[in-house]
């Protein structure tokens, strides 16, 4: 999944959203695949996917960073993740998913403090990829 | 004669009578005069009726009728249509919620899923892009989902967990 | 489908006949015998040869017009003739016709008289009629198809051949 730039600019200028992005694998299997060094992601998180119907959460990468209502921020979360984050201003952000070179996606959401906003999708053999977005500040 | 005696006279005529009330009728007539004439009716109505039904040819062509039967029939067998939107959000919803009880639960509990908008106008709408995601708000949880239709569904992509995550 | 639709041409003017027998009215008579047809069509499997098919398909169309005029009913009100059947006066007070009204007719002249007649019946009269006269069913059958008690039957039956007896006989004396 390869992400890109290109968020919309809007509102008010000058504020800034401080996000931590964690790229999620959502999985029945007890434990993630040989040779990957995936821990189990934060019981804190994970009671809040309990709408989910995985058994089992493993973190695959975790990043910090601040969206600003100025140029977006562009995010590698792996190899194949990328996404430009960029804040609208009264908590609105607007992720823009890249895959192999071409947009995948834009959503446009609300990240209060203490919410997560979480874009997902199915992943091979029934599991599924989650980017949990939190607010830090 | 009254009313039973008249529909017994009937159901004489008719054949409908037991065979032995059918004989005693019979024998009765000859002293009835009332009777035998209401009997001469019945049965002179009776056998100009009998086999006399107008004779009608349906007024449509032989193509024009039955075309429109044979799109009835088409219609009354082919597939019913799912509702898309119904039909798309329980499967997408089952696809990655927890089974049907939990989902009942968590629809007790304030759960909401929404198809994505244009724009969100409010703290609980998500807009996105993608025309098959899903968007749905666990509010207990303080949690949004976007359920993407990507990775699409694609059989020339070979995806495994290294090309997703790595 | 081409052999059904081959039956449907075979068939097709003796249905329309028997849908508008019952409901006078050539447009819900077509449409009716156009539903009987379908019906016929998907319960072809059902049909095992116990009747002829044109027996087992105007059965259907009686079925659908019944239903059909029962629609009918709830919506008007009841006539004075009906309830004068349910009350089974009329009937008696007719005289008795003792010259036959039909005697000496060709037979389309009889069958146009009859026609007439029968338009000028009840839907419950006429029904009886031609399901016992046409159809040839038996009261039971009728009682059935028809949803009311033998007794019932038997009266509109008695009612509707005292009736058209003197309608024949009035169309008689308009000669």
């Amino acid at each position: 999944m390869v992400l890109a730039g290109g968020a919309v600019q809007r509102a008010q200028a000058g504020e800034e959203m401080k996000i931590q992005a964690i790229l999620v694998w959502g999985t029945d299997e007890p434990k993630p695949p040989e040779g990957k060094n995936y821990k189990p992601l934060d019981e804190q998180i994970k009671k809040r996917l309990r709408a989910l119907k995985w058994k089992n959460y493993f973190e695959v990468k975790r990043i910090d960073f601040t969206a600003s209502t100025g140029a977006p921020k562009k995010v590698a979360v792996s190899d194949k993740c990328e996404l430009d984050v960029q804040a609208l201003g009264n908590s609105k952000i607007e992720v823009v998913l890249y895959g192999k070179g071409k947009e995948a996606t834009r959503v446009k959401g609300v990240l209060p403090k203490n919410e997560i906003l979480v874009p997902c999708g199915d992943a091979p053999n029934e599991t599924a990829w989650l980017l949990v977005l939190k607010r830090m500040d | 004669m009254d009313d039973k005696a008249q529909l017994k006279l009937q159901a004489y005529l008719d054949g409908e009578l037991p065979e032995g009330e059918a004989r005693e009728l019979a024998t009765g007539l000859a002293q009835d005069q009332e009777a035998a004439a209401l009997l001469a009716e019945l049965r002179q109505t009776r056998d100009a009726i009998a086999g006399s039904e107008q004779v009608r040819a349906l007024p449509e062509s032989r193509e024009f009728y039955w075309s429109k039967i044979q799109r009835a029939i088409e219609r009354a067998e082919a597939p019913a249509p799912q509702p898309a939107g119904v039909s798309g959000w329980v499967g997408a919803l089952r696809r990655f919620l927890v089974p049907v009880t939990g989902l009942a639960l968590l629809v007790v509990a304030g759960f909401i899923a929404t198809r994505g908008t244009g724009e969100p106008t409010s703290s609980l709408e998500t807009a996105v892009s993608d025309p098959g995601a899903l968007v749905y708000r666990d509010y207990s949880a303080g949690a949004t989902f976007v359920w993407l239709s990507y990775p699409a569904e694609d059989d020339n992509a070979k995806q495994d967990d290294e090309a997703l995550f790595d | 489908m081409a052999a059904f639709e081959e039956l449907v041409a075979r068939h097709r003017d003796k249905l329309y006949a028997r849908a508008y027998s019952m409901m006078r009215n050539e447009e819900e008579a077509i449409d009716l015998s156009q539903e009987a047809w379908v019906k016929g069509w998907q319960r072809l499997r059902q049909f095992q040869g116990e009747s002829s098919f044109a027996t087992w398909m105007t059965r259907i169309v009686i079925n659908l017009c019944l239903d059909q005029l029962r629609k009918q009913k709830r919506k008007r009100a009841e006539s004075i003739e009906e309830m004068d059947d349910e009350s089974g006066g009329v009937e008696r007070q007719m005289p008795v016709i003792t010259v036959n009204p039909t005697a000496g007719l060709e037979r389309v002249e009889l069958r146009e008289r009859i026609d007439r007649a029968l338009g000028q019946l009840s839907y419950e009269h006429r029904t009886a009629l031609v399901l016992h006269e046409f159809e040839e069913l038996e009261y039971k059958e009728i009682a059935k198809v028809m949803g009311c008690s033998i007794g019932t039957v038997m009266s509109r039956l008695f009612y509707a051949r005292r009736k058209m007896a003197t309608l024949l006989a009035d169309l008689k004396k308009q000669e």
